[in-house]
């Protein structure tokens, strides 16, 4: 079903500053878009609205056909923890807990972390770090931590994982390993990427490439095939 | 979420088991201060109660009003007093004792009664003589009444019905006068008459004043003695329910001109201090929660400042607000519960070992030793406190928490 945005606006303060100005587009399921644009043009913004963190101020979005703005407080987390997955800049891990642990939290939620083991250890062999899975986030490198992080919001096999600058902390050995993943999933599993990027080499390997300029779509072009 | 809340805990190791011990200890203090203060008030409780009866029936004593006497010397007549009369009209016995018998046995809170009629008499024996409170009681009456059977320290109690002029003393009062179990003693009443009796044992009530001065005697012995056969100048009794006892004297009170007194009546200035006692006790109980609440809050406000960060992934990940306040009160519960334990093992440790602390006699008693009050409640309270403790600085840590707001937190702390 994908994502439908009509009229999205969004501000901030008073007076309202508009960040995200009448945007209107569709993101199909299955797509691996890339969210471009100078520091300050709304991509965050916009990816925090679109994934139900940030309240929009006006217009719709609908995800799987749904009206986010009208999902009931369980609905909505129910959303989150089934059909989206999240990755920041940040890992954002819980230093406590060995890296397979932090995999397994979102399975916590609904007390299937038990059951999803086996799920999470073949992540972990997917992306190269199953040698990390009993050690503390505080002991490995920047790129397996950022690994972790990609395997923990793919557990629980989300419709739609959403990125902001996932590589903006990684040298380019491990930005390249994050990349294979997300065009991994993408093929194998069919999960719709939305990952904002500086990085315009990354962008071009998504299949479409959205670019704001102050709150306003400057291009969206899928890639020639 | 009690996994990651128990994890968040152990990882930091020192700062848990300093907040788990401030609870404990707080709770220690608490239990040992309230063990002492309950235990030395049971023992005077007890003590009072033993030599006055939960309540007691005396005769009336009215002081005479000028005008009182008016129509005794001149009836019908106005009068001016030039020097009004001065004096209390006071009876040494109960007009109507058997009134008094009837009822009580009637009344279900009573659990016993006894009739007493003392005198003063000198005490006797060679060369030394000293005054005494001759109390004549009916044994078997007596030993249900009052505690005094537990004060023996040597003969038996009941012996007093076995016929004879037996007596039975105080024991530094035997001690003084160089009496032992079987000696021969003299009793002197008012009118100068001296009386042989035979010492049958010595009981310690712990109070000195009593034990100096106070000798049992069969009933009718003491009122042949005084020349006064049948009268009872007292009626102990005892309550089903001590704790009724001041309403059930007030009650009896107006049923007639009797003066009717419960234990702690008689004894107003130890309630008093029992009183004082109690607000120190509340008012430490509350120190108590606040300070140990702080040092829970303390933590915890930090463990939350310090994971904004991940309260924000964890929301993103589909945890809602109950999830985050559960995570973080439930490390206050956590401490809460492991403080108030902690707080009773070493309360009851240290109790158990103050217990052992000998000290000198204290003039008025003769305690010697740190009584330990050993109530359950008093546990209660204690661990009740503990666990207030870490409900109060949980919550507020982790109301906090599930207010922020994931999207804020990701921008302040992505930038
Ligand atoms: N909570 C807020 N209150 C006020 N203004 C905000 C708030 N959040 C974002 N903005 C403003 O909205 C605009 C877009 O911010 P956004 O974070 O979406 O940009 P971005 O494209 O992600 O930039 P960057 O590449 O630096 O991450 C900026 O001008 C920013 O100052
Ligand atoms: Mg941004």
């Amino acid at each position: 079903m994908g994502i439908l945005v009509k009229n999205l606006e969004k501000s901030f303060g008073q007076p309202p500053t508009r960040v995200l100005k009448n945007l209107s587009f569709e993101i199909k399921e299955g797509e691996f878009v890339a969210i471009t644009g100078r520091s300050g043009s709304g991509k965050s913004t916009l990816l925090y609205t679109l994934s139900t963190l940030d309240p929009l101020t006006s217009g719709s979005i609908k995800l799987d056909g749904k009206e986010i703005s009208k999902l009931e407080n369980v609905e909505l987390h129910q959303f989150r923890n089934l059909r989206m997955g999240f990755v920041f800049q940040f890992h954002y891990l819980l230093p406590e807990l060995t890296c397979l642990e932090n995999i397994l939290v979102p399975a916590r939620k609904t007390n299937r972390h038990e059951a999803l083991e086996k799920t999470a250890l073949g992540l972990m062999e997917d992306f190269e770090i199953t040698h990390v899975k009993d050690k503390v986030p505080g002991k490995i490198s920047g790129g397996e931590r950022q690994r972790v992080a990609i395997a923990r919001a793919l557990l629980m096999k989300p419709k739609y994982l959403f990125a902001d600058e996932p590589t903006g902390n990684l040298d380019s050995i491990s930005s390249e390993k994050v990349l294979r993943i997300f065009e991994r999933v993408n093929k194998k599993d069919k999960t719709t990427i939305l990952m904002v990027t500086h990085d315009m080499g990354y962008a071009g390997r998504a299949g479409r490439r959205i670019g704001l300029v102050d709150g306003e779509i400057d291009f969206d072009r899928k890639r020639k095939t | 979420m009690l996994f990651l809340a128990l994890r968040q805990l152990f990882s930091r190791p020192r700062q848990t088991v300093l907040a788990i011990l401030g609870i404990g200890l707080g709770t220690t203090a608490f239990l040992a201060i309230s063990g002492m203060m309950l235990g030395f008030r049971e023992v005077i409780i007890r003590q009072l109660v033993n030599s006055t009866a939960h309540v007691s029936i005396t005769p009336h004593e009215d002081p005479v009003t000028e005008h009182s006497l008016d129509g005794f010397f001149f009836p019908g007549s106005l009068v001016k007093w030039i020097s009004p009369p001065v004096a209390k009209d006071e009876s040494l016995h109960l007009d109507f004792p058997q009134g008094w018998f009837d009822r009580l046995d009637q009344d279900p809170s009573v659990e016993a009664y006894a009739p007493q009629f003392s005198v003063q008499v000198l005490i006797s024996r060679t060369k030394v003589s000293r005054p005494i409170r001759l109390m004549g009681v009916v044994a078997s009456r007596q030993i249900k009444a009052t505690d005094i059977q537990e004060d023996m320290v040597e003969g038996n109690f009941q012996d007093l019905d076995k016929g004879g002029f037996l007596v039975i003393l105080g024991r530094s009062l035997g001690e003084k006068m160089g009496v032992r179990k079987d000696g021969a003693i003299n009793l002197i009443d008012a009118r100068g008459a001296s009386h042989p009796a035979k010492v049958a044992g010595f009981f310690d009530t712990g109070i000195t004043d009593i034990d100096d001065t106070l000798a049992y005697a069969p009933l009718h012995y003491v009122q042949q003695l005084n020349k006064t056969p049948g009268e009872i100048s007292q009626i102990a009794v005892r309550l089903k329910d001590v704790a009724l006892a001041r309403a059930t004297a007030d009650q009896w009170a107006l049923l007639g001109r009797d003066k009717v007194q419960s234990w702690d009546q008689a004894f107003a200035n130890f309630t008093t201090v029992f009183k004082f006692q109690d607000i120190m006790r509340f008012t430490l109980s509350w120190i108590i929660v606040i300070v140990a609440a702080f040092g829970v809050y303390n933590i915890l406000n930090m463990i939350v400042i310090q994971k904004r960060g991940e309260i924000a992934i964890l929301r993103s990940m589909g945890f809602d607000q109950r999830d985050i306040i559960l995570l973080f009160f439930q490390q206050g519960l956590f401490l809460g519960v492991c403080g108030g334990l902690l707080g009773m093992g070493l309360g009851t440790l240290l109790c158990l070992y103050l217990e052992t602390i000998h000290f000198g006699g204290m003039g008025h008693t003769t305690i010697d030793h740190i009584l330990i009050s050993w109530r359950l409640s008093t546990y209660l309270i204690g661990f009740t406190l503990a666990f207030l403790s870490g409900v109060f600085a949980g919550f507020f840590p982790a109301r906090a928490a599930s207010r922020m707001s994931p999207i804020d937190i990701l921008r302040a702390e992505g930038s």
